[in-house]
């Protein structure tokens, strides 16, 4: 017998997947889809809210879109935070659930008997399943983060983009964190061999990992600084002010305490920095690295998500005889 | 190793966590047979199928398949089908899907075989797996498992949950590809009564070591059941190998072990040839007794010392 090749083409293998994970995909979207719809029926809602207040059409930093903001979300903003922290933490959560039967399930049927023994091997076999998941969450959780962004309008004008609960749902960075929930259940379930318990762990992983990211974030680049004589927030940009130091008028740092107990009140120290010769210092990330930092938390998720994937394979592949 | 065995260990041993499944168990499996496993629970059958089929590894000992394959390796995986206990398949698949894996992911597949296997008994191929009855779920995992057109087909335990029309059918099939292919067949069964019509080769487990194997016919000529005075027993047990031995009052029986002739024993004694169910009961319910290749030699060598004193 001939055996240059001895298993059957890549391609046929991911084929074979598809079909494998079929049912467990259409679930999915057909959950994703049910809440998307309910989501873009609420985007519309607070979209219309936003154009009847006219919150987003004026200069946010004047008092008169504040009030308008305000009444907009006295109207239209029932329920808008609870949902946003809901979206926040449970984000990444669909990634768990594909993740965690895709190997767990196997043990528990006992589909693994056929599926190992057939000409393509474990190895392939797992690898596959991983690629078609993935790729599949990869596109789902891209639109969804779509959508998401559009959703979450409303708060980005007042919050910015870089607070924590909005950042994470924008495109890069939800895709990395569902990814990384998939490969986190995938592994789990590779090693625990159970399904309820493998997708617990997955969804633990998509909690905990927005909170972690949000740690290291600001270290992506170098902060920059800038020197201002006033106390005003200016609402000019959407930059992510990570702190304010002060110095005195000799040009000295003095602690944030030392500072405010210089004066009693807020006028006077306004005046200390606006007269006085002392200096707010304020540093932050401008608001045009909102998009590299997106693309740098979407690189390590992605990277950290391949990564356990690989040791799935290698678990399957070394460890479970 | 001999290129025509399609399982050959030499004292392999599979531990789990602490309790051993297998320990030094010898077996070389000639190829060309429908060779049947039995034991009792525990004995470590599924285990031996297991490890045959690369689904587990062993702790100790080294296990050749079809020659001098490394069970696993992906030349041993192209070449042998597997059907595992309870025919686990993908319950929320259609067969059709099922039919599309199996020809997705082997290199020999015979697609034709399995749909002809299939409509031949009325399987719908758009039904679900899960929607399927016991025996229809089993024809599909040995359909499955048919149209790898292996040379080595492993079942784990196919009849357990099958009612008797079904185990017939799955037999029929199984038979029918093994006439046509010539393919070897091992398969594990508590249907004890039903082995004499299936197999040619009989290997029995028990304590997770081999106590018999050996084709059939060699095993059914080469043992004798011997009936006579309680009284003269403990001779003809210190002469012969004696795999059973019930007394009851004045009359004994004694499984014996001759080697293909008639025991050499006086006139008062009856003996009679064995069914492989009595024969494989008798081994089950003295996991001590063993008739391996080895031993043989031994007892046709007494044979030949003893028949003069014995008669």
């Amino acid at each position: 017998m001939s055996s240059t090749t001895l298993a059957p083409p890549r391609s046929a293998v991911l084929r074979a997947a598809g079909l494998r994970h079929r049912p467990a995909l259409l679930t999915l979207l057909t959950v994703m889809g049910a809440i998307s719809l309910a989501l873009l029926l609420h985007g519309w809602y607070l979209h219309n809210g936003l154009d009847a207040t006219g919150a987003a059409s004026c200069d946010p930093a004047t008092e008169a879109c504040l009030l308008k903001y305000k009444q907009f979300q006295r109207q239209y903003g029932d329920g808008l935070l609870a949902l946003d922290t809901v979206v926040y933490v449970l984000g990444g959560a669909f990634g768990a659930f594909l993740g965690g039967p895709l190997l767990a399930r196997e043990f528990e049927h006992g589909t693994v008997r056929f599926a190992w023994t057939q000409g393509a091997g474990r190895t392939r076999w797992t690898a596959g399943g991983l690629v078609v998941g993935g790729a599949v969450l990869a596109v789902v959780g891209a639109l969804f983060g779509l959508l998401l962004r559009w959703w979450s309008e409303p708060l980005v004008i007042r919050a910015g983009g870089f607070s924590p609960d909005l950042f994470v749902q924008a495109p890069p960075v939800l895709v990395g964190r569902v990814l990384v929930a998939f490969g986190v259940a995938a592994l789990a379930g590779a090693v625990l061999r159970r399904t309820v318990v493998a997708v617990g762990v997955g969804l633990a992983a998509s909690v905990a990992l927005p909170f972690l990211a949000h740690a290291v974030r600001s270290h992506y680049m170098t902060p920059l600084e800038e020197s201002v004589h006033t106390l005003k927030s200016m609402a000019l940009d959407d930059r992510w002010v990570l702190n304010v130091w002060f110095s005195d008028p000799a040009g000295n740092r003095i602690s944030t305490g030392d500072f405010y107990s210089r004066g009693s009140d807020y006028t006077q120290l306004q005046s200390l920095v606006r007269d006085g010769g002392y200096t707010a210092h304020e540093v932050y990330q401008p608001a045009n690295r909102f998009w590299p930092f997106q693309l740098i938390e979407f690189g390590w998720t992605t990277l950290l998500a391949v990564a356990l994937c690989a040791a799935a394979v290698w678990w399957v592949r070394r460890r479970a005889f | 190793m001999a290129r025509d065995t399609v399982i050959d260990c030499g004292g392999i041993g599979k531990r789990y966590r602490r309790s051993w499944a297998l320990r030094d168990c010898h077996l070389a499996v000639p190829a060309g047979h429908v060779v049947a496993l039995v034991g009792p629970n525990g004995a470590g059958k599924t285990t031996l199928l297991s490890l045959a089929a690369g689904l587990a590894l062993p702790t100790e000992g080294a296990m050749t398949v079809l020659g001098d394959q490394l069970p696993g390796s992906p030349r041993a995986l192209d070449r042998i089908g597997f059907v595992a206990q309870n025919a686990a398949l993908y319950p929320g698949l259609p067969v059709r899907d099922l039919l599309a894996m199996g020809r997705h992911l082997n290199r020999r597949w015979d697609d034709g075989r399995a749909r002809t296997h299939l409509e031949g008994l009325g399987i719908p191929l758009d039904r679900k797996y899960g929607r399927l009855s016991g025996g229809q779920q089993a024809q599909v995992s040995l359909a499955l498992a048919l149209a790898k057109r292996p040379e080595l087909l492993l079942l784990d335990e196919p009849l357990a949950a099958l009612d008797p029309l079904a185990r017939h059918d799955f037999m029929a099939v199984l038979l029918t590809a093994v006439a046509e292919d010539g393919l070897s067949v091992v398969f594990s069964s508590h249907a004890v009564n039903e082995l004499e019509q299936s197999c040619d080769y009989l290997v029995v487990l028990g304590g997770g070591q081999v106590q018999v194997a050996g084709e059939v016919d060699e095993l059914l000529g080469g043992h004798r059941m011997l009936t006579g005075p309680t009284a003269e027993a403990d001779a003809v047990a210190d002469r012969l190998p004696v795999v059973r031995d019930r007394r009851a009052g004045a009359q004994c029986h004694l499984l014996v072990r001759t080697g293909g002739v008639d025991a050499p024993v006086s006139g008062g004694w009856r003996q009679q040839r064995v069914g492989l169910e009595e024969l494989v009961l008798a081994y089950l319910r003295e996991p001590t007794a063993s008739a391996l290749p080895g031993p043989r030699g031994a007892v046709r060598a007494f044979e030949a010392n003893e028949k003069a004193v014995l008669s």
